[in-house]
């Protein structure tokens, strides 16, 4: 049905932007690991590793050293590669993309993984948890934003040229999913407050923002739930928006499962389980692989949340938010899939020129 | 590029501030609980003690233990806590090229205890059980008896293995010389937190007055530049001499348990009977029933509070179920007022170890800190006898069948 587009802008800029995603997730893994066992300041220098420049620290050392050295120094590494390919984005996007907004992006983008490093080490420098909170904030806001880069510079992105519709569901389509792109992000925030809270803080902060954090968790679920209902309607197959809100739904249920995991491998079964044997029984398993990896994948989780709703509240807006009364269909009833044709030369140009 | 500009520029501001503003490292907290405790028992209504008092102590506490950064144990001839370990678990959390921790304590164990040791850590409020509040010395699940500090291979047991159906983790994917390390520490804030509440207690015995003898005119001695020996020397050695000695001995308290007698053997021919006999003991001679209730399901009639709790809830005009009355203490520190829940023996989970020795430990002993009492008035047989019945619980139904 959809036509390849031979005429479309370079490929490159969004090839780069989706290898650069496929590093910042596992660098996103990493850095929640980590925090979850407290190898943040396993090197106690920065920009160095102990003395050596980054990149020409012992392999062997590194490799077969504690597990703590290990997991900050890939961390290092594994940024300092996001920051290497942020800079070939930026380069490839200049001299071949003319919407001079993802060229911004892509500047923006760069300035965010240095600020993301800077960040990372100024926390080792200074000693300073509050860093840590910050640096666990723009994680994944860094993530979602090389996300939207990639969603935009996608064939589908260009192909909307031709496709773009009004709809009825301006709230259900539009404002909806920018709400809770929103609120995933403040759920990361509050998560990672929660994360890197201050041995010191008094007993009521962390209550709170675990009463914060199931609040908001309960209203992502029931946020993406009334999402996912309305992209079952038969007129938005093939548009693009399905797919994402059914990802969206199986992580939403998969992170309450794990954030529920989190709390029993943490701090043991809550106290309502008390009667029950193996709530009795269970022992609380410090720093095993079971409670390390469950605890990063609800913090990796959040992130791809996160991500998912950058890509559904994207192609929502591109594909639905047409505002010119003119142009406004019968509403997304009037979606004709069939109708999804590639854009030609001349209306590329033209469209290339109004983004500049 | 406005939107770079804008980024450049909140970058710059969070350097700025990160560069200008050092982070202050942390502060053991005063025991506010324990003077508002002893404001209400020797003075009148509204009265505090001069904040010079607070200081006294801070500076004494600070000048012999240190600060959670650079621990320190100011008796250096003793045994009881190790420096070198005390490094270890003291301090940020940070780690040496070789993989030598630091900061364990912080890593492990302060988020529920807090930093202090006052079991009342950033997670403390949720956590049922409450964490436990190291300063008053006392320690549940023990070998030694009521009022004995536990051994050091207590305190391992319980690090080793977690106490079930409760937050404490078990700590056993831990190298042993950091579980020693941790528990030097625990040892190392225990003694503090004692020494600061009697100097507390000192303080209110003379009226809010100074510890040190000062002559009239003479200024306030300078605590800061006086060694450990100078300020034990002015207030009395023998405060922080008897509480270090408890820890010290405290091997030599363990409880000894007897053999248990031949039927305490599932499958012998008098295992019924002896299991019987433990029967009856829980409903008469043993008690067990007012916490416990009659089906062993901790259902007894009795409300109690913990010993952490009953420490301040106990001061004349505080009722637990008056909010108001038990406000000013919650606003200093405490935690909200908890009952005991006692334990629901049918489940066969034992938070002090399950073995037939820690059980009759626990009969025999009591548990410090909570409503479970010693066992006085019985014989070894007898507690044996309980020791089995509460074992057989989690066969009851087969054993003793419901109507």
């Amino acid at each position: 049905m959809n036509q390849p587009i031979d005429n479309l802008p370079s490929r490159w800029p969004h090839r780069l932007a989706c290898l650069l995603a496929a590093v910042v997730f596992p660098l996103i893994w990493v850095g929640g690991l980590v925090t979850t066992t407290d190898a943040g300041m396993a090197v106690p220098d920065w920009p160095g590793t102990y003395g050596y420049n980054m990149f020409l620290y012992p392999i062997e050392t590194w490799l077969y050293g504690p597990f703590d050295l290990f997991i900050e120094h890939g961390h290092r590494l594994l940024g300092a590669l996001a920051g290497l390919i942020a800079i070939a984005l930026v380069v490839a996007t200049y001299m071949t993309e003319r919407r001079q907004w993802i060229k911004r992006l892509a500047v923006t983008l760069l300035a965010l993984v240095i600020f993301q490093g800077l960040l990372g080490g100024l926390r080792v420098e200074l000693f300073a948890r509050w860093i840590a909170q910050v640096h666990g904030c723009v994680g994944p806001a860094f993530f979602a934003a090389v996300i939207g880069f990639c969603v935009a510079t996608s064939r589908w992105w260009h192909r909307q040229n031709e496709t773009r519709e009004a709809t009825r569901l301006r709230t259900g389509l539009i404002w909806l999913p920018i709400f809770m792109l929103v609120i995933s992000y403040g759920q990361l925030v509050i998560g990672a407050f929660l994360r890197h809270i201050d041995e010191a803080a008094p007993p009521g902060t962390y209550k709170w923002l675990i009463v914060a954090h199931i609040s908001v968790a309960i209203l992502i679920a029931f946020g993406t739930f009334i999402q996912w209902v309305i992209t079952r309607q038969s007129v938005f197959r093939g548009v693009g928006v399905r797919a994402s809100a059914n990802m969206l739904m199986l992580l939403v249920l998969g992170q309450i499962s794990l954030g529920v995991g989190t709390w029993i491998v943490k701090f043991g079964w809550p106290n309502w389980f008390r009667q029950f044997n193996f709530a009795a029984h269970f022992i609380v398993p410090e720093k095993s692989l079971l409670q390390m990896n469950l605890i990063t994948a609800h913090v990796v989780v959040g992130s791809l949340i996160l991500a998912f709703w950058t890509v559904h509240a994207l192609r929502c807006n591109r594909r639905f938010a047409i505002v010119d009364s003119s142009s406004v269909g019968t509403g997304a009833d009037s979606i004709d899939p069939s109708s999804l044709q590639p854009p030609s030369q001349s209306e590329l140009q033209a469209i290339a020129a109004s983004d500049a | 590029m406005n939107r770079c500009s804008a980024i450049c520029l909140l970058a710059f501001a969070i350097l700025t501030c990160a560069a200008c503003g050092p982070v202050e490292p942390p502060e053991f907290q005063f025991n506010a609980v324990e003077q508002l405790k002893q404001e209400r028992l020797f003075l009148d209504d509204g009265q505090h003690f001069p904040d010079s008092s607070r200081t006294e102590v801070t500076s004494i506490l600070r000048a012999l233990f240190g600060t959670p950064d650079q621990s320190r144990f100011p008796i250096e001839s003793t045994t009881v806590v190790d420096q070198n370990r005390l490094e270890m678990a003291a301090g940020p959390v940070e780690s040496e090229i070789d993989g030598t921790p630091h900061g364990l304590y912080r890593e492990h164990c302060a988020h529920c205890h807090g930093i202090s040791g006052n079991g009342a850590g950033a997670t403390a409020a949720l956590l049922n059980p409450y964490p436990r509040d190291f300063r008053m010395g006392k320690f549940k699940f023990k070998s030694t008896p009521l009022r004995t500090p536990p051994t050091d291979e207590d305190l391992t047991r319980i690090l080793h293995n977690g106490i079930p159906g409760s937050a404490m983790p078990s700590f056993r994917l831990l190298p042993d010389e950091e579980i020693a390390a941790l528990i030097d520490y625990v040892k190392y804030l225990s003694i503090r937190g004692q020494f600061e509440r009697t100097l507390l207690a000192e303080i209110s015995a003379l009226d809010g007055e100074s510890l040190f003898e000062i002559e009239e005119g003479e200024p306030a001695p300078e605590i800061d530049n006086m060694s450990a020996e100078e300020i034990l020397d002015a207030i009395g050695p023998e405060l922080l001499d008897d509480i270090v000695t408890r820890w010290q001995n405290a091997d030599q308290r363990v409880t000894s348990v007897p053999a248990a007698p031949a039927a305490f053997q599932i499958g012998h021919s008098d295992h019924s009977a002896l299991t019987t006999e433990g029967r009856e003991l829980f409903f008469t001679k043993g008690n067990c029933t007012q916490c416990h209730g009659a089906t062993a399901s901790g259902d007894g009639t009795t409300v109690n509070f913990d010993d952490w709790t009953n420490d301040w809830l106990k001061t004349p005009g505080v009722d637990p179920y008056d909010r108001d009355s038990w406000k000013p203490f919650t606003a200093v520190g405490a935690l909200r007022p908890r009952p005991v829940q006692p334990r629901n023996l049918n489940l066969g989970v034992f938070r002090g170890g399950d073995g037939a020795e820690d059980i009759y430990r626990r009969i025999a002993n009591g548990i410090e800190g909570s409503p479970m009492p010693a066992s006085a008035a019985l014989s070894s047989d007898e507690i044996w006898a309980l020791v089995a019945y509460v074992k057989s619980l989690v066969y009851a139904n087969d054993l003793f069948p419901r109507p």
